[in-house]
């Protein structure tokens, strides 16, 4: 059975090759615009987890404070990891190597304007703007600290920023699997017409429904998956040179191959699905 | 076995094929349907054989009324009932052999049993030497045998034949016929449709002639 099924649809292949070399193709190119984004998309949300991962927790000190003082007050709080003192000259150090050649006017000061300050690292649970806004709000009650930067309105901006993402992502696979179902969908269409004499003496002979319809949705499903090795294969060429001329991007290599390959056989098939539905009813 | 009960087919052009046409075919007879080109005969084929319903009235084939037939239980129905074209209907990038084992493979034949129901198939037609020939090789009797060793491979109730000798000469037009005859021999259940209305005088076989989708004799 899985045999015939094959034989047939690899016939019907043969039988008019080029319309179907030339709608993977086409189907290949549309799923590149899917595959950039998905790309694109990673490589933001990589450096969004650095971003991320890199939040903490500045609380600025009276200088008359002495860190050990409030040291076991601040690591009491929940979802406090790590507390490191930073004096005035650490400070000011910090903040000279940072600006490089325009530190130059710091030289003239006559005293460190720098106040001393805590730099707080969160729990990874804790990196969420209700949270941080929870310990911020307890570092404040803490006599001998005078202010405190969480930069929530930043991790809330980071999340926007994600989710507008995303939902460009999903606005771009819906348009794009439209195209990419109805490139499927005609030659599948056009498939059909061309076998219209075999699919008639099945039908008379009493061939069951699924044998009839099995090799059309193999032949859109081979077309799915070629057209996303072939977009995967586009994919990794403009990598390469985007990689050497442009910026230098994480290539999850195995992840986006069967990526192109799954999404490509499951366009292919609801592809040829739809033809099916519409021509043999 | 075969029963058409006040069966009316009107399409969807409002044309009506049949008009309150009955009558039966016993298992084992040979019966001709003849008239004019356009009178129904094809549409009582296609009533046999599940291809179209009747508006009005019953078609009962073995007991069953053709009309309550599931979906999925027509392939498993038409299996019983061997079909022959006018046209030949045969797939012309394959071999008259591939013709055969596309029809066995189709209704999920294995490999062994395909090879020898081909093979005496075709010698029992007098074909198994074109075996290898395509169909645009071969003349239009030969083709049409060809058709008909595709109904029979699968052991057959019923051969419904729709003007099978409308393609091809007076020669092999005999031959059809005879080879007909032969199955009908066999046991099995002819129905054919032709518009030579000589044809059941000659063989001597129950005729049922239709006008403008009304019988008017048989």
């Amino acid at each position: 059975m899985v045999s015939f099924i094959f034989k047939e649809s690899l016939r019907g292949i043969r039988k008019k090759p080029l319309p179907f070399f030339l709608s993977t193709f086409a189907f290949g190119l549309c799923l590149l615009i899917i595959l950039i984004f998905f790309l694109l998309t990673y490589n933001l949300f990589l450096s969004l987890k650095i971003a991320y991962d890199k939040i903490e927790i500045y609380a600025f000190l009276d200088e008359k404070v002495s860190f050990s003082e409030i040291k076991d007050k601040i690591s009491l709080i929940d979802g406090v990891e790590e507390v490191k003192y930073i004096s005035k000259d650490e400070a000011l150090k910090i903040l000279k190597e940072e600006l490089k050649d325009e530190a130059t006017f710091l030289e003239n000061l006559e005293r460190n304007p720098l106040p001393p300050s805590l730099r707080i690292r969160i729990s990874q649970r804790a990196k969420q703007v209700t949270e941080i806004k929870r310990i911020e709000d307890k570092l404040r009650l803490i006599p001998g600290i005078k202010d405190v930067w969480a930069g929530e309105e930043l991790i809330s901006k980071l999340v926007k920023v994600l989710n507008n993402i995303i939902y460009i992502d999903i606005g771009i696979l819906i348009v794009v699997s439209i195209s990419v179902i109805f490139i499927i969908f005609q030659n599948i269409e056009q498939s059909l017409f061309n076998r219209q004499r075999e699919i008639e003496i099945m039908q008379l002979v009493g061939a069951k429904d699924y044998f009839i319809k099995a090799p059309f949705y193999l032949e859109g499903i081979l077309e799915g998956l070629l057209g996303g090795l072939f977009s995967f294969i586009l994919l990794f060429f403009i990598y390469r040179i985007m990689s050497l001329n442009v910026m230098a991007l994480s290539f999850p290599t195995i992840l986006i191959l069967i990526f192109a390959i799954i999404i490509g056989a499951f366009l292919g098939g609801i592809g040829s699905n739809l033809a099916l539905n519409r021509i043999l009813k | 076995m075969i029963e058409f009960d006040n069966v009316s087919k009107t399409y969807q052009n409002k044309w009506m094929a049949l008009s309150n046409v009955s009558f039966k075919i016993e298992r084992g007879e040979f019966v001709f349907i003849t008239g004019p080109t356009g009178a129904g005969k094809t549409t009582i084929l296609k009533l046999i054989y599940a291809e179209e319903l009747p508006t009005v009235g019953k078609v009962i084939v073995n007991n069953k009324n053709v009309a309550t037939l599931k979906k999925k239980e027509i392939p498993f129905y038409r299996r019983n009932i061997g079909i022959i074209f006018q046209d030949f209907k045969l797939l012309n990038d394959r071999t008259v052999y591939e013709n055969l084992e596309f029809v066995l493979k189709a209704i999920d034949m294995k490999g062994d049993e395909i090879r020898e129901k081909i093979v005496r198939t075709l010698t029992r037609l007098g074909l198994v030497h074109k075996k290898d020939c395509y169909p645009y090789q071969l003349s239009g009797g030969e083709q049409q045998k060809v058709a008909i060793a595709r109904a029979l491979i699968k052991d057959p109730e019923v051969i419904l034949a729709d003007e099978p000798t409308g393609n091809i000469d007076e020669e092999a037009s005999k031959e059809v016929i005879n080879i007909f005859k032969e199955i009908n021999l066999m046991g099995t259940t002819v129905i054919m449709a032709t518009h030579h209305s000589e044809l059941p005088q000659i063989l001597k076989k129950r005729r049922l002639h239709i006008i403008s989708g009304k019988i008017v004799y048989g």
